[in-house]
């Protein structure tokens, strides 16, 4: 997640980018047989390349980490479709049974618990900048600029901004919020300026 | 809507939210006063020198110490009893709607007069137009006559959800094959916000309900448009 400061990333951790395919890919066969679990029913499509070449079948839409990281912690979640970029609508349908597949997270964070593994991946080798900044980070805090912050943990949203919150509170006060004892009863709608 | 720095409740909207703010206060009060009282004998307690090692009993303390908990929880229960009955009351509603539970967004029915169905999806942070409260704005609102009792019916078409807005001090669980009613009147037009009140999986933090209360005659129009146009 150091992309923010324009270092270029390890070799092994190049940017991913699903194609918003529907079907999600695993090679079944050999991985079954590997981690000794049981196959399922799901749709399989190969690219005709790799069954031409006879090599082991693999999920078409891969992300590097999954290069590194054994087979058996990243193939639960291709089965569950955790892989591919899909849309809440998409994925439910016309929304009559609850759906199993994973939905890309609502808002802007790419660090989440409930949607591990994201289109970024974590690096666990690190270039000797990326190496630096992890150090500066065990100093204060208060050295870090804003694009180190932003490079080492994830933004804050816009709606966090003071000209977002200006808007947002202009929002509230044109329509009445809390008109009675909250917070538009402080303000004084007639000389436009809060209550003293 | 929440406002920043908030203490209390928010503004209440309907006649039963004043009255729960109302038991809320009452309520708090005699909290605060027995746990100011516990405290102040805390505290003398461990400030003091004095010794007394020969008690062997107290009757008549005991009894008042028995005696009025009993009194002040009678206290207690009378309003509270008073506002859950009046919750339940049922005086002829204007108009019924559904509100139907999804994973994850809620879909609303107003099917006494036209076949007027909608689903309401969380606007995403980066769709937001300026202004706007994150995880809070949907799409499609719930627009609703004021000053009108309405009947809510609310469920679920997958697993549990709740269908809560504070300040009308509504919240009723989403159950799937099971409907579950709430009237609902508000005094004010306004746009009230509410969010899912029951964990549903991974974006039960996303699915947000938004009502807008206005005249019947705005009301009227927006569901002939609505009812048109999807």
């Amino acid at each position: 997640m150091l992309n923010g400061l324009g270092l270029s990333p390890p070799h092994n951790c190049a940017r991913y980018i699903g194609d918003g395919r529907e079907e999600v890919l695993s090679g079944l066969g050999r991985v079954g047989g590997e981690c000794g679990l049981t196959p399922t029913s799901l749709q399989i499509s190969v690219p005709p390349s790799a069954s031409a070449q006879n090599k082991p079948s693999r999920p078409a839409l891969m992300a590097p980490a999954m290069l590194v990281l054994p087979r058996s912690s990243w193939v639960p979640l291709v089965r569950r479709g955790a892989f591919g970029v899909r849309s809440i609508r998409q994925a439910h349908g016309s929304g009559d049974t609850a759906c199993s597949q994973k939905m890309p997270p609502y808002t802007n964070y790419h660090a989440e618990r409930n949607y591990p593994m994201p289109d970024e991946p974590f690096c666990s080798e690190l270039s000797p900048q990326q190496r630096a900044l992890k150090e500066k980070e065990k100093g204060s805090w208060k050295q870090l600029t804003e694009a180190e912050k932003v490079a080492l943990f994830r933004e804050k949203p816009i709606t966090l901004s003071e000209d977002w919150k200006s808007k947002q509170l202009q929002r509230v006060l044109d329509m009445k919020g809390n008109p009675i004892q909250g917070l538009a009863s402080r303000w004084d709608y007639a000389r436009k300026e809060w209550k003293k | 809507m929440p406002y920043p720095m908030q203490l209390g409740f928010q503004d209440a909207t309907s006649p039963i939210m004043e009255e729960l703010m109302y038991f809320h206060d009452h309520t708090l009060m005699i909290v605060f006063l027995i746990s100011s009282l516990v405290l102040y004998v805390l505290i003398l307690m461990l400030t003091t020198k004095l010794t007394h090692t020969s008690t062997m009993d107290a009757q008549e303390v005991e009894t008042i110490w028995t005696i009025m908990p009993a009194v002040i929880l009678v206290l207690i229960a009378l309003p509270s009893l008073r506002i859950l009955y009046m919750m339940d009351e049922i005086y002829n509603p204007y108009l019924t709607v559904k509100a139907m539970g999804h994973q994850w967004y809620w879909s609303y029915e107003y099917t006494d007069y036209e076949e007027l169905a909608f689903d309401s999806y969380m606007i995403p942070t980066q769709d937001l137009a300026p202004g706007q409260l994150r995880l809070l704005e949907v799409d499609n609102r719930v627009v609703l006559p004021m000053e009108l009792p309405i009947r809510m019916l609310i469920s679920s078409e997958d697993v549990l959800h709740a269908w809560a807005v504070p300040s009308l001090g509504l919240k009723a669980d989403a159950i799937p094959g099971r409907l579950n009613q709430a009237t609902l009147t508000s005094t004010r037009p306004g746009i009230y916000y509410g969010q899912c009140s029951e964990i549903c999986g991974s974006n039960h933090s996303f699915m947000p309900i938004v009502l807008e209360m206005s005249t019947l005659k705005y009301f009227e129009n927006w569901s002939h448009m609505m009812q048109s146009s999807l």
